[in-house]
């Protein structure tokens, strides 16, 4: 998994919760990696699992919670990492039509070694769709942070409703998504406000 | 202050572990980074020469590409000019193009060929596509000739008369080729027309040439003989009877000598055309030349049925022909052979026709007549060729000798004059009469060596012969054909040269034929015989034309009354008084007379009393050996030694 999820992810902790929260989360004996992350790097996903779950009990806060939270934190990161992503997206919908098509594509010529999930996209109207995730890493909770982040960064809000394909998976999930606009909101990127 | 100092003390130990952290991934980085520049400037590398090996293909591919363009327009080049080539042969050519693209079913036609034919391109479609322009008895060669071309695939080529725009038909070589696509179907064909009108019509008119008589349009030898011979192959197979007639015109020279050739022609013409009306679809007519005709008459059922078809023949030619202020009436001999019981082949059927032909020739007094080949004539003729062959051997082995028989001088009884007469002792068959080899050697051609030998015999025996006193001349008989070979006079002087004043002492004896054969090149010879120092003798008299003209054109010394008239003076009132006449005649015109075959008395007495100078017969000598001639001169010059007149003495 790209490191920069990892950095990302320390940085947004120590800026909510400071850095002996990630110092904690760091000591885990049970990170591969002993803690020592670089953006242009490459970890194991689980070590990200690892550090959720434990960041959910040092703050008493659900991992789902907590990934969502994150979630509109690291695509707006991400959108600001590669700006020419935007160009010619129409909307969310059409952003998460895309993902499969376009954005992965691009983003395995950058990360030929990256092993990326899928995004199957079926609408079903003008404000409601379905996104079929499928992963070989157990990551939807990421991924539906990700989808709230998206609305977000559209100043749109998603009810989002998980069917999952099989019991209890994580990695083998579709997204009912429903779609609302909000107004007067702005969106947000990193380090930046737009209009 | 210790809590204070415990906090501190964490405080420094969490920065401491991040400051660790930090430079541990500060330190991975680095080494992600070295790791990640290695790799690029690997990849880099890689780039490069992928790029240059790159280049390198683009350049290559670009040479290939410019040859290729290069050559494409080299080609393209070379197919302008092929096709401009093509244009201007087509344009040049005298043959019409014609092509059938069979999948989309589109014609092209060639201005030539559209000029050629002359009609629009749509009625030139359904032409072809029909062949209805193709001459109805053309049709089925075409047709064959293209589906052998489908089958062979090899060019066709056929000759067939073609409709053109003016409503009629013109020969055309059509010639054309096929394409096949690899399933074998067919996808293209095309040829030409060319037009061979002229040449068909010229090689027509060469065939015709060659195969018909031109003055009488009917077939000539050359067919005759090609159709003859299917005629015998068919009758072979279908076992009927052909009946080959040989026609000849009885005295034809005559008529074209005295009225001319032309009137000769339409005479031909005449019965050319009287011989193909009278006979049926089947049988033959055909002109050999001259004036020889032949007729191949088919199923023939018996001899009495072949002699009312000649009869036909003949009647048909008994109505006169008129040509200007003449009124003529073709007379004809007729000689048939029948296959297969005279002959197995055209040449024998011929062969034997011929010889009947000349039988029927012996009655031509009589007027047309047509004689039947019989058994006994061909066994005669190949009697006839055994003997021709002896004759030849005859020769060399000097198997003839001469005999010599005096003629009696009327007015003073002497005899000085002596004919010479070959003789022949066949070693086989005896004693020959030349009553039965001079026809044979004339009709082999063997007269001339014989004439020579006999010249040789009788120059040879001028010298002893002359020495006995009274002999003044020895006559020659020379037949027609040796007189006026081109060898004559010069082996006669070259006999002569041995013996010196033999010419003197010689004569010639010729028979009218000569005349028949060649008056002028006749009298060259006469003339240089009297230079020379000899006489010349008109033998058989009364025979034949006998037109007494010839006696004055011929300049000859004296005539020899042919036998028959000497035969019929006892019988003949008219034979007598012609005989008288003609003694007159030769008297007035300073010529001598002879009568030959005196057998009686009788005769005799009539000849003395119509004044003939000489007389020649076995009432006074038979013909006998030089010897004997010696001994008979010897008594002779005795009696008039002794002063005594010569009586005129009977012979044994």
């Amino acid at each position: 998994m790209l490191g920069m999820i990892f950095t990302e992810l320390l940085e947004l902790v120590e800026n909510k919760y400071g850095y002996e929260v990630v110092d904690q989360l760091l000591a885990n004996d049970q990170l591969t990696s002993q803690g020592t992350y670089t953006a242009i790097g490459s970890y194991d996903h689980s070590e990200l699992l690892v550090l959720v779950k434990q960041l959910s009990e040092i703050v008493d806060t659900p991992v789902r919670q907590l990934v969502s939270e994150f979630g509109l934190d690291i695509f707006v990161k991400l959108i600001d990492s590669h700006p020419q992503i935007l160009a010619n997206i129409d909307g969310s919908f059409d952003l998460l039509s895309k993902i499969d098509s376009y954005i992965h594509v691009e983003v395995a010529k950058l990360y030929p070694a990256a092993r990326l999930p899928q995004f199957s996209f079926t609408k079903i109207d003008e404000n409601h769709i379905q996104l079929h995730y499928r992963s070989e890493r157990p990551l939807a909770s990421f991924a539906e942070g990700l989808l709230l982040g998206c609305a977000c960064f559209f100043n749109e809000k998603f009810t989002i409703n998980r069917i999952a394909q099989v019991t209890n998976s994580d990695s083998d999930v579709i997204f009912d998504i429903f779609r609302t606009k909000l107004e007067g909101a702005k969106i947000r990127t990193h380090g930046r406000t737009h209009e | 202050m210790g809590e204070l100092m415990n906090e501190l003390t964490e405080k420094i130990a969490l920065l401491e572990r991040r400051v660790n952290r930090e430079i541990a991934s500060r330190k991975q980085s680095e080494a992600i980074l070295n790791q990640k520049s290695s790799e690029l400037y690997h990849l880099n590398l890689a780039l490069k020469k992928s790029n240059q090996a790159l280049d390198l293909r683009v350049q290559e591919r670009t040479q290939a590409l410019e040859l290729a363009v290069k050559q494409s327009e080299q080609q393209s080049a070379i197919n302008k000019k092929s096709n401009d080539r093509f244009k201007l042969a087509m344009l040049a050519s005298t043959a019409g193009i014609w092509e059938k693209n069979i999948t989309d079913g589109e014609w092209f036609f060639s201005d030539r060929l559209i000029h050629l034919i002359g009609f629009e391109k749509e009625q030139l479609i359904q032409y072809f596509e029909e062949f209805s322009f193709v001459h109805p008895e053309d049709k089925r060669l075409l047709r064959s000739t293209i589906i052998k071309h489908i089958k062979r695939r090899e060019v066709f080529d056929v000759e067939c008369r073609v409709l053109i725009a003016n409503g009629y038909y013109k020969w055309i070589w059509v010639v054309g080729q096929a394409e096949w696509d690899r399933q074998g179907k067919m996808t293209r064909i095309a040829g030409s027309f060319s037009d061979i009108n002229e040449r068909v019509e010229n090689a027509q008119m060469v065939q015709k040439m060659a195969h018909f008589d031109h003055l009488t349009q009917i077939p000539n030898r050359v067919l005759f003989t090609e159709q003859l011979d299917q005629l015998i192959h068919l009758a072979n197979e279908q076992n009927f009877v052909v009946a080959v007639l040989l026609i000849d015109l009885n005295d034809f020279k005559l008529i074209n000598d005295t009225l001319g050739h032309i009137v000769g022609d339409r005479l031909l013409q005449y019965v050319a055309s009287t011989l193909q009306k009278s006979i049926q679809a089947d049988d033959l007519v055909a002109r050999l030349g001259g004036d020889e005709f032949a007729i191949a008459l088919t199923n023939i059922k018996d001899d009495e049925n072949l002699a009312r078809r000649c009869c036909d023949i003949l009647k048909a030619l008994e109505a006169p022909f008129k040509y200007k202020s003449n009124n003529l009436q073709a007379k004809i001999s007729i000689g048939a052979a029948q296959y297969p019981k005279h002959g197995a082949n055209r040449t024998e059927l011929l062969s034997n026709a011929d010889l009947a032909m000349y039988k029927a020739k012996d009655n031509k007094a009589k007027g047309s007549q047509f004689y039947f080949c019989e058994q006994q004539l061909i066994e005669q003729r190949a009697i006839n060729v055994r003997i021709g062959k002896d004759i030849y051997s005859a020769i060399k082995n000097r198997e003839f000798y001469m005999q010599y028989q005096p003629f009696v001088d009327l007015a003073k009884g002497t005899h000085k004059m002596v004919e010479s007469l070959v003789r022949w002792k066949h070693p086989t068959l005896g004693e020959m009469s030349p009553a039965d080899f001079i026809p044979i050697a004339e009709q082999t051609g063997l007269i001339i060596e014989l004439g020579e030998l006999i010249i040789e015999m009788v120059v040879g025996e001028i010298p002893s012969l002359m020495a006995s006193r009274g002999l003044e001349r020895l006559s020659i008989n020379i037949s027609a054909g040796h007189f006026l070979s081109p060898n004559f006079l010069p082996v006669l002087i070259k006999h002569l040269d041995k013996s010196p004043g033999a010419a003197a002492h010689l004569c010639i004896e010729i028979t009218e034929s000569v005349v028949l054969d060649n008056l002028d090149l006749a009298r060259v010879v006469i003339d240089k015989l009297h230079r020379l120092g000899l006489v010349v003798s008109l033998d058989d008299f009364g025979t034949g034309y006998s037109s007494l003209s010839y006696l004055q054109l011929l300049s000859v010394d004296s005539i020899k009354l042919d036998r028959s008239f000497i035969a019929d003076l006892d019988n003949s009132r008219d034979r007598r008084t012609i005989t008288e006449s003609i003694v007159q005649l030769a008297h007035s015109l300073n010529l001598y007379v002879v009568a030959e075959g005196v057998e009686n008395a009788r005769q005799l007495d009539y000849l003395i009393e119509y004044q003939c100078d000489f007389i020649q017969g076995n009432y006074f000598y038979k013909p006998m050996s030089a010897k004997d001639l010696l001994i008979v001169q010897r008594d002779s010059q005795h009696y008039q030694n002794w002063g005594g007149d010569l009586k005129l003495e009977q012979c044994d």
